[in-house]
Parts: structure tokens; sequence; C-alpha cells
């Protein structure tokens, strides 16, 4: 999977989550530049993650990653 | 500087990434700003020179409650279900109860469903109501509702607790702020009262029958304890995943049938949702939400 595909699937995921079909997002965007996606939010888009694409965070991974480029590369981690 | 800025302050010292849910959870009114303050004040006077521990605590809480977020999302049930596992795994650990406890203090003041709730007890039960007779609070914990109800009750106080170290900690609280001597603070399980007839025409239970296995005996044994016609204040929380918490609400209904079901005459409801949310939308993501209930005695 390339990373193209994991940030579509982050941002139809945050779409779902946070209701906002006009959402914009790229590698650079952070948690606090989307208006709703707080901590809870962000632990919902993992659990939705851990669905759609067969892993598992771990508790400490609540903590919003830097941007969604960071949360990319985790992600890439753990389908190796 | 006022006393909230200062915790705000202090908070973001500390755990700067934590300013926009901050910023989340400003009250929706001039008056609940200005109880804010009120109670920020109080929580000061708490914590003394310690205001940083406390925000420590408030830190690892925040962390807890999402790691318990997860395992709710996944699972659709809390970690824990039985009173046992959670005296073993929490109550019994005095260094997580400590951190626990202090992070539940500025919680009074920096989750907007905390101060919603706060609100809704001093205008809406202490002040319509409340103020004779003889008043219960099971479970005082940081004493914030105890004192405050103190201050306007000029009858009997009391507060039951099963745990002698909370009893401990309460007293301490009341002793800072200046309380009356007068509160009587017991050692005493409610289900296991001695039936010595005595009867109570405000009783308080907030944030304690998410930790029981069977809330609805809770609020049954409390109607026994209680005056016809007297008032109680039931605040638990829906959808709330913590590390203590036990009983799962899935709606602010739930809460609002079951003390129905106990016995009791429902006088007003408060919903109030997490930091930043609508109810509509909490109700819609199972974000949690603070039920507040104000019942009667026929």
């Amino acid at each position: 999977m390339v990373r193209a595909q994991v940030l579509e699937i982050i941002r139809n995921n945050l779409v779902e989550i946070l209701d906002n079909d006009q959402l914009q997002v790229g590698e650079q965007t952070s948690a606090n530049e989307v208006e709703d996606w707080d901590s809870l939010n962000h632990v919902r888009l993992l659990i939705s993650l851990e669905a759609v694409l067969n892993i598992r965070f771990e508790p400490e991974e609540t903590a919003s990653a830097g941007n969604i480029g960071e949360l990319i590369d985790l992600i890439l981690t753990k389908r190796q | 500087m006022n006393h909230y800025s200062k915790i705000e302050e202090t908070v973001l010292s500390i755990w700067p990434t934590h300013a926009a849910a901050l910023s989340r959870a400003q009250p929706d009114s001039d008056s609940k700003k200005k109880l804010r303050e009120e109670i920020s004040k109080l929580i000061l006077e708490l914590t003394g020179d310690n205001l940083a521990k406390y925000v420590h605590g408030y830190h690892w809480m925040c962390r807890m409650v999402l790691e318990e977020e997860m395992v709710f999302r996944r699972t659709g049930r809390y970690r824990l279900a039985s009173f046992a596992e959670t005296d073993q795994l929490v109550y019994a650990d005095p260094e997580l109860m400590s951190k626990y406890m202090d992070g539940l203090l500025l919680s009074q003041v920096l989750w907007a469903n905390h101060i919603e709730m706060l609100d809704y007890y001093i205008n809406d039960f202490l002040g319509t109501g409340a103020g004779v007779g003889s008043h219960l609070e099971v479970g005082p914990g940081h004493g914030l509702l105890l004192y405050l109800a103190a201050r306007v009750i000029k009858g009997r106080v009391t507060a039951w607790d099963i745990s002698a170290t909370s009893i401990e900690q309460t007293r301490a609280a009341l002793s800072v702020l200046g309380a009356p001597a007068s509160i009587r603070l017991d050692k005493q399980n409610l289900f296991d009262c001695p039936d010595d007839g005595e009867t109570f025409d405000s009783v308080v239970i907030s944030e304690v029958l998410e930790h029981l296995e069977q809330p609805q005996l809770a609020l049954h044994a409390l109607r026994k304890r209680m005056e016809s016609g007297g008032r109680i204040f039931v605040n638990a929380p829906v959808n709330s995943p913590a590390i203590d918490h036990i009983y799962l609400y899935r709606s602010p209904e739930e809460l609002v049938e079951m003390v129905k079901e106990c016995g009791f005459e429902v006088e007003s409801v408060r919903i109030a949702p997490a930091s930043g949310y609508t109810e509509a939308r909490a109700r819609k993501s199972d974000v949690s939400i603070s039920c507040g209930v104000i019942a009667r005695c026929p």
C-alpha cells in the first residue's frame, strides 16, 4: 500500500467521523488545523483505521500524531 | 490574574498541546464563567502551592480516559465490569488514586460538562428547595459539592463513603475551605446501613452510580432513607469510559428511567455533553454526556 492510498483512507474516515464531506487534508495537515478533530475524534479515527487496515494501535498512540504524514508513517510501519 | 486563568496557565505550561481542548471547554454564558471563577478560587485554596502536582494528575487522567475510550470503541463496553476487579486494580492503588483525585478536582473547571453540572446543582437543586432539613451526600470525594451544600443548608449535613481514605481526604478539603465542623463524615456502606430510622430531606449522589455493579440498588437504598417530599440530585455519565467505571449508561434516558423505577418523581433533567460537543453530535457518536436528574420522593 502506498502513502497516497493511506492518505485517502484517512481522509475518508475523517469525513465520516467529522461529518464534513468538504474536508481537504494533506500530509502536512495536523489535527489542530481541522475543526472538531479533537483527541476523542482522533481515537475514533484510530479505531476506524484499525478495522479498515487490519492493524492495531497501542494505548500510548492515542496521542495525536504531529500531522497526517506522521500518522501515515506509523500505519505503514504497522503494515510491514 | 483571575483564579481560572491561573489554573489554565499552569495547565498549559505543563501541557501546551491542551490549549485547543481548553478553548472548546468555555462555558456558554457569563453566569457560568462567573461560577467557574468561584469554583476555581475554591480549587486553588485546596491545591495551595501544589497546583503543578494536580495538573500532572489531570494530564494523567485525560490520557487514561483516552486509553479507556479505545477499549470502549473496540468492544462497546467498559474495560472492567465488577467492583471487586476495580477495587483491586484501582481503589487499592494509593498512587493511582492520588493522581486520579487530583485530576478530577481540576476537571471541575476545565471540562464544560462538569461546570454545567455544578451550575445545575447550585441553581436548580441547592437554590430551589434545599436549605432546610437534613442533607446527605454519598461519595463526597473532593468535597466541593458538600461544601457548597453546607453553605446554604441550615440543618444537619452528613456524608457517607465506603473508604476511610476518601473520608479523610474530604475532611481535609472541608477544613481548608473553612466548612462548618458540624458536618458529619461517616465511613458507611450504603448497602449496609443500620436501621436507625435516620432519614434525609435532600440527598446527593454525584458520579457514584457508574462505579457500582447495580446502581439501582443504591437508589432504592437512598429512597428508603428519604422523607416524603425530599429531593435527590443524581449525576452520572453516559458513554463515559474510565478505569473505574463499571456500569454503562448508554443514554441519558436510561438513567432517568432508573431513577423513576426506583420510586422517584423526576423534577428536571440536565444534559451536558463533553466539551465542544452539542447534544445531537454527542448522541450520534456515543460521546460522553453528563446527565443530571433532580427528583422527589412522592
